[in-house]
């Protein structure tokens, strides 16, 4: 290696490696704000939401005739407010949810990134936003329904409630296997393999409709490998910063380091444990989240 | 950016046969996992392509043989490689030029849309390319470069031969690879790249930028 190629390389690799950093601080940023939106949305609409039995008062009395005329405005009225209010929240906890998506996926994705990147430096393809839409779309899809549970389990957890911490084992059981299983090894060679995924995926990347569909492909075979350890984050709260942390850690090294495959397998044994401590105590799943 | 732009529609195709030679051992596991298994997690081939039938746009390329030395610190897909074409005396500048944009991915086409993006082109050398052998006990020797020689796998018990060959229906550089183990010798340009008994294979490849 030649001393100017010594001098020259180290610069853009550093410099590189910062705009990879900030872009995770930003979304960590952006998913601490939403998160905060969501929880502060949740919470204005809590108390009214107990005392707001309309809605589901409402589906009962819709049985019958007399109980809907009954209701009549007051009702719709409450129901409108408590739709726009789930709304907000809704939206709230989708950008948290997409950003945290986006912080714990982009530094296990960023060999691929890389490598679109480079491609898209030289000319070679649509812009980058377009493939990561594509990718983030996939994680984005999923957020709907982890609304709901982390609406469903935000007070049971912290409660320490046994059937809570009994679905906490469930997820971290489910996790286990699925961590051992064959779609989660086929996603995980595609995941780790960002040439041969390119390759056998690609052609025409210049297209904007290619980027953004290799975009979706290469995030549904990160969803088919990473969806159930995502199930065990919502499992124990969705928003607990050291899971997060700890899953993101398991996802990068699954993904980018030399010994992936058997990270997955370690992550299934710790997994597998930490499913029968829950099952054997369940209510020390409080102390987990 | 500017070069999505000025997007060129000309259309190339190039079939006929690959003799690869890297430091891995042998297996291409770069067509499997995505990471070299050589001592330093480096990739560094010297790769032999005849091309049987080619043509880019309207010039043709059918009969010739032109190699490569690639040099990658790391995993192919990290990028950062460089990359010395060898082409004989014979290749005028017209084909030179096609396969120049071929080899970068400047016209598009898989594998080269992508593979041509991960390294710099350190160097054109004006050799001729002797290919010989039959099978996977085979090679070429380029003059002032150096050589690579392949063998079969020998069983270990019976010294026979071992045919293996690997097979990828989807694979991005070949889909039926006979695989051995090779051992060479080359340098140019600065890269100089010398291997014992690590990975070859030869293979059909047919890649084009149309359809």
């Amino acid at each position: 290696m030649s001393t100017e190629q010594a001098t020259l390389l180290p610069r853009p690799a550093y410099r590189r490696v910062d705009a990879d950093i900030a872009v995770t601080v930003v979304l960590l940023v952006v998913a601490s704000v939403g998160w905060w939106w969501a929880a502060t949305a949740m919470d204005g609409h809590a108390m009214p939401g107990h005392t707001m039995p309309g809605m589901t008062d409402g589906a009962g009395a819709s049985d019958g005739m007399a109980g809907m005329e009954m209701a009549g405005d007051v009702m719709s009225s409450s129901a409108s407010a408590g739709i726009a209010h789930t709304t907000t929240t809704l939206a709230a906890f989708l950008v948290a949810w997409v950003a945290m998506m986006a912080a714990m996926m982009l530094p296990a994705v960023s060999p691929v990134v890389g490598l679109y990147r480079r491609a898209v430096e030289k000319g070679r393809a649509a812009p980058l936003p377009v493939f990561l839409l594509g990718y983030l779309l996939v994680w984005t899809v999923p957020g709907i329904p982890v609304y709901w549970a982390w609406r469903e389990l935000a007070m049971p957890l912290s409660d320490g409630e046994v059937w809570a911490g009994r679905l906490a084992a469930g997820a971290l059981l489910a996790a286990a296997a699925w961590q051992l299983g064959p779609v989660k090894a086929v996603c995980l060679k595609h995941c780790r393999s960002p040439l041969s995924f390119f390759m056998q995926h690609g052609g025409g990347l210049r297209r904007p409709v290619t980027a953004l569909r290799l975009g979706l492909a290469h995030g549904g075979f990160c969803l088919g490998c990473c969806w159930l350890l995502m199930v065990v984050l919502v499992a124990l709260g969705t928003m607990n910063l050291y899971w997060m942390a700890a899953l993101a850690a398991v996802i990068f090294a699954e993904k980018v380091t030399r010994y992936g495959e058997r990270v997955a397998q370690v992550t299934a044994v710790a997994l597998a444990g930490l499913g029968v401590f829950l099952l054997i105590d369940p209510t020390a799943v409080a102390s987990l989240t | 950016m500017t070069a999505a732009t000025t997007e060129t529609k000309t259309t190339w195709e190039l079939s006929g046969e690959g003799f690869e030679f890297c430091n891995c051992n042998p297996g291409c596991t770069c067509n499997f996992s995505g990471f070299p298994t050589s001592k330093d997690n480096s990739c560094k081939a010297a790769v032999g392509t005849r091309i049987r039938t080619g043509r880019c746009g309207d010039v043709d390329l059918s009969g010739l043989d032109v190699a490569a030395l690639l040099d990658w610190p790391k995993a192919i897909h990290d990028g950062g490689g460089k990359a010395v074409f060898i082409v004989p005396a014979a290749v005028t500048d017209e084909q030179l030029g096609c396969l120049a944009q071929i080899f970068t991915g400047q016209l598009g086409g898989m594998p080269w849309e992508i593979l041509g993006t991960t390294y710099e082109v350190a160097g054109v050398v004006r050799a001729e390319i002797e290919f010989s052998g039959e099978g996977t006990d085979a090679g070429f020797t380029i003059p002032g470069v150096g050589q690579a020689r392949g063998s079969t796998f020998k069983n270990p018990v019976t010294g026979e031969p071992h045919q293996a060959a690997i097979v990828l229906d989807d694979g991005f550089i070949w889909s039926r690879g006979e695989c051995g183990q090779g051992t060479f010798d080359v340098e140019a340009e600065g890269i100089h790249l010398a291997f014992t008994d690590t990975n070859w294979i030869r293979y059909e490849f047919s890649w084009t930028n149309s359809g």
